[in-house]
C-alpha cells in the first residue's frame, strides 16, 4: 500500500467523524476573509483602550443635530467613515514604508494617534460632504453650515472617566 | 420512574450531563420548517430589503464590489422592480417551493444591497446575520438538489428541510465563534482581563445614541460606566462570559435541550448588552429564537403530553412514554 493511501484512511476516517463541517469551514473562511460582504470576522469591540474617540455633526452655532431624525444616518456610521479613512492612510503609509525599505530608505507608520490634524481635518470635510451630497437640504436646516465635532473619551490615571469636545472641521454649501 | 435500583443508576448530576450534552440529531419535521420559514420571513426578512436605495456610487467597495458594480440598486425602479420580487420570493419561501431558486434569489438581493451599504466608506452589521443565513440556506438546499436530484426541485423532502436548518444553525454559531476568535487575536488574549475598560464603550455608545435622536440624557449610564471601571473584579464577572460564551456556542448543535438554553442565554446577553449600551441587535435575537429556542416545538412537545392524539408530530426522543 503507497504511504499516501496509508494516510488518506485515517484523514476520511476523521473527516467522516467531524462533527460541524460547515460551521468549522465558515469559521475558517471568515477569520481569512475578513470584512468583505457577506463575510465579517465581527471584530467590534475586540480589544479595549483607555482612550476611544466619536464624531457627531453640528450646525453653525456648534449646537449638535438630531443626525439620525433628519437624514435616517446613524452617528455610529459617521464615525466608521472616519475609522475606515484612518484604515486606509494606514494602509497607505505601511505600503510606502515598504517601497521605501526596498531602496534602502527608512520610513516610519505613523500610529493612528500620531495622525497630523490637518489629515484629520481633509477626512472630515470629505464626510461632511457625503453627508451634503446625500442630503442636500441639511445645511440649510443647521443655519447653512454644517461641523463635525471630535469626541475625545478616556480613563484618566485616577480611573476617571473623562470628555473632550473639539471642532475637528465645518463645510458651507 | 425507572426500575433500576438505585445503587446501580448513574448519579443524578452525570445523568443531568447526559441529559443535557447527548449528541442527538436534529430531526426537524416538515411543519417545523415551514413555521420557522414563516417566522424568519414575516419578523426578519420582510425588513431586510428596502423599496427604495438612497445610494447610487460605491465609494469605497467593500467584498464584492471589488469585481461587480452593485449601483444598479440605486436607480429607483430597479430597487423597486427587486423589492417586489423579494416579496414575492418570500412567500414562495414560506411555502417551501422551488427553495434553490427562490433562496438564490434572496440571496442575490440580500447581498447585493448589503455590499452596496459596506461599500459608502463605513462596514455596518445589522443584516449581516440575516444574509450568511440566506447563503447557509442557499448552500443547503443546493446540496439536497445535488443529493436528491432535480426532480425535488419543486418541492423539497424533510431531509432537504432538516438540512437547511441544520446549516443556519451551523451558521449561527460560526458567526459567534468567528466573533470569539477575532476578540481572542485582536486583545492578544486579554479580552476577558481588560473588561473594566468596557465602561468607556458603554460611555461612548451612549453619548452617540444621544447624538442620534438628542432624546434622553446625554450622561445616561454615566454611573455604570464609571462603576466598572472603579470595580474591576465585577466588570469581570459581569462582562468577559460573554467569550466562552461565544466561543463554545457549537455546543448548542449537540441537542434541542441545550439549544434551547444556550439561545435563551445568548439573547439574555444581547439584551443585557443593548440595556447598557443602547445597540440593538433585534434580527440577532430573532434569528436565535426561531432557529436555536424553537418555542413552537417545545409547545407542540407539551401539547402532545396531555393530547397524544394532537396532529403534529414531533421528533420521536420527545413524544410521551406510553
Amino acid at each position: 500500500m503507497s504511504p499516501a493511501l496509508h494516510l488518506a484512511r485515517p484523514i476520511s476516517r476523521f473527516l467522516r467523524w467531524l462533527p460541524w463541517k460547515f460551521a468549522i469551514c465558515v469559521v475558517i473562511a471568515a477569520s481569512c476573509i475578513k470584512e468583505n460582504y457577506p463575510v465579517s470576522h465581527f471584530p467590534m469591540y475586540d480589544s479595549f483602550e483607555r482612550s476611544t474617540f466619536y464624531l457627531y455633526v453640528a450646525g453653525a452655532d456648534g449646537s449638535p443635530i438630531a443626525l439620525q431624525t433628519l437624514t435616517g444616518t446613524d452617528i455610529t456610521e459617521i464615525k466608521m467613515m472616519m475609522t475606515y479613512r484612518f484604515k486606509g492612510e494606514k494602509a497607505r503609509q505601511t505600503k510606502a514604508a515598504a517601497e521605501a525599505k526596498k531602496k534602502g530608505e527608512k520610513l516610519r507608520v505613523m500610529k493612528v494617534d500620531e495622525f497630523p490634524l490637518e489629515l484629520k481635518q481633509r477626512f472630515g470635510r470629505e464626510i461632511l460632504d457625503w453627508l451634503v451630497q446625500h442630503h442636500p437640504a441639511l445645511p440649510g436646516k443647521c443655519g447653512g453650515a454644517l461641523k463635525l465635532m471630535w469626541v475625545d473619551l478616556f480613563v484618566k490615571d485616577d480611573g476617571k472617566l473623562e470628555r473632550k469636545v473639539t471642532e475637528l472641521t465645518e463645510v458651507r454649501p | 420512574m425507572s426500575d433500576a435500583p438505585a445503587s446501580t443508576r448513574p448519579a443524578l448530576w452525570r445523568r443531568a450531563a447526559s441529559w443535557l450534552f447527548r449528541r442527538e440529531p436534529f430531526e426537524v419535521r416538515a411543519w417545523e420548517g415551514f413555521v420557522m420559514r414563516l417566522l424568519f420571513a414575516v419578523l426578519v426578512l420582510r425588513e431586510s430589503f428596502p423599496p427604495f436605495l438612497k445610494f447610487t456610487t460605491q465609494p469605497k467597495p467593500n467584498g464584492l464590489a471589488h469585481w461587480f458594480d452593485f449601483t444598479f440598486l440605486g436607480d429607483p425602479s430597479t430597487c423597486h422592480a427587486l423589492w417586489v420580487g423579494w416579496n414575492v420570493a418570500l412567500v414562495l419561501y414560506v411555502l417551501g417551493l422551488a427553495m434553490p431558486l427562490t433562496l438564490g434569489y434572496l440571496v442575490f438581493c440580500s447581498v447585493s444591497y448589503g455590499t452596496l451599504g459596506n461599500s459608502q466608506g463605513w462596514v455596518g452589521h445589522t443584516f449581516q446575520g440575516v444574509t450568511l443565513v440566506i447563503v447557509a440556506q442557499w448552500f443547503a438546499s443546493l446540496w439536497s438538489l445535488v443529493r436528491c436530484g432535480w426532480k425535488r426541485l419543486l418541492f423539497s423532502p424533510e431531509r432537504a428541510v432538516r438540512l437547511e436548518v441544520y446549516w443556519t444553525q451551523q451558521m449561527l454559531v460560526a458567526a459567534y465563534t468567528v466573533s470569539a476568535v477575532s476578540k481572542l487575536i485582536g486583545s492578544r488574549g486579554r479580552w476577558m482581563w481588560e473588561t473594566p475598560l468596557f465602561g468607556l464603550q458603554i460611555r461612548k455608545s451612549t453619548e452617540q445614541d444621544y447624538y442620534n435622536s438628542l432624546t434622553g440624557s446625554l450622561t445616561e449610564n454615566q454611573g455604570l460606566a464609571q462603576a466598572l471601571i472603579d470595580h474591576p473584579w465585577l466588570a469581570r464577572l459581569v462582562i468577559s462570559p460573554a467569550l466562552p460564551l461565544e466561543l463554545c456556542f457549537c455546543l448548542a448543535l449537540l441537542n434541542r435541550r441545550i439549544a434551547a438554553v444556550y439561545g435563551l442565554l445568548i439573547i439574555f446577553f444581547h439584551t443585557m448588552v443593548t440595556e447598557m449600551m443602547r445597540l440593538g441587535f433585534a434580527y440577532n435575537k430573532q434569528m436565535l429564537f426561531i432557529f436555536f429556542c424553537n418555542a413552537p416545538f417545545w409547545i407542540v412537545v407539551l401539547v402532545r403530553r396531555f393530547k397524544p392524539e394532537f396532529p403534529l408530530v414531533v421528533d420521536a426522543r420527545y413524544e410521551a412514554r406510553r
